[in-house]
């Protein structure tokens, strides 16, 4: 348990960017606005947190025009998802020592 | 710092679940998603199983044209993406699904060309449609639950 903190992700580690990759980790795509609305976080804010993630590699975001309509999809790279896996298999680790 | 890391952790956990659950209640794959796949399955074991030629080629080009028009409505009307199967690489997850309906297929083939009555083709092709909602409802179950990490 001691070592968690040397050993977690600090990209992953923010209340948001984890909330993000769990989302995005149940799917293949997400469009932006049902990132935004499921987790009830604001434009500027996921923007933000998408951009950081963009950054270390977590996230591809990209802009599809369908129907004259712009729209954002994110998605997490597979370096990404390895990423967040290892995060959850640590704090599954962590809380069944606690148990 | 054995016990804030532990109840950071716990934290950590809090953030994964509510996470996943609020992926559960806005991108669960509907249940009209899955009809009608299993529908499009259920045409295309009908077709192959028929054993002639141009009906199983033309049902087969039908479920794969069926099939991404219906992942391109579910992701504009849910705004996610979740199947690979019609969309590009495919996913492991899926092989039970397209084996089960292979000797569902072949099955319905062999008793049809047996007994010489379309019957064994055609209950094949309506149990694809069950089938293939059964096979699509775990898979989104697994997909929702195995990011979840359980509350201590």
């Amino acid at each position: 348990v001691t070592n968690f903190l040397d050993q977690f992700d600090e990209t992953i580690h923010a209340p948001r960017r984890l909330a993000i990759c769990a989302f995005l980790a149940t799917v293949d795509e997400a469009d932006f606005a049902t990132v935004r609305d499921s987790l009830s976080i604001s434009d500027s804010s996921l923007s933000k947190q998408v951009r950081i993630l963009a950054d270390a590699g977590y996230i591809v975001a990209q802009k599809v025009v369908s129907g004259g309509r712009a729209r954002s999809w994110l998605r997490l790279t597979a370096g990404g998802r390895a990423a967040f896996a290892a995060h959850v298999e640590r704090l599954r680790r962590i809380l069944e020592l606690q148990a | 710092m054995e016990s804030q890391s532990a109840n950071d952790a716990a934290e950590q956990a809090k953030a994964v679940n509510a996470a996943v659950s609020a992926a559960a209640r806005t991108a669960s794959t509907p249940a009209w998603y899955w009809l009608t796949l299993g529908a499009l399955m259920g045409a295309g074991v009908l077709g192959i199983s028929s054993g002639n030629s141009i009906a199983g080629s033309v049902t087969v080009i039908v479920m794969l044209l069926g099939g991404r028009f219906l992942n391109a409505t579910m992701s504009r009307s849910l705004g996610i993406r979740i199947t690979r199967v019609f969309g590009g690489s495919a996913n492991w997850t899926v092989l039970p699904w397209f084996a089960g309906l292979v000797v569902l297929a072949v099955l319905g083939r062999i008793l049809r060309a047996n007994t010489g009555v379309p019957w064994p083709g055609i209950v094949a092709a309506v149990c694809a449609v069950p089938f293939t909602v059964l096979i699509g409802t775990q898979y989104d179950r697994i997909r929702l639950r195995s990011h979840e990490i359980q509350p201590q």
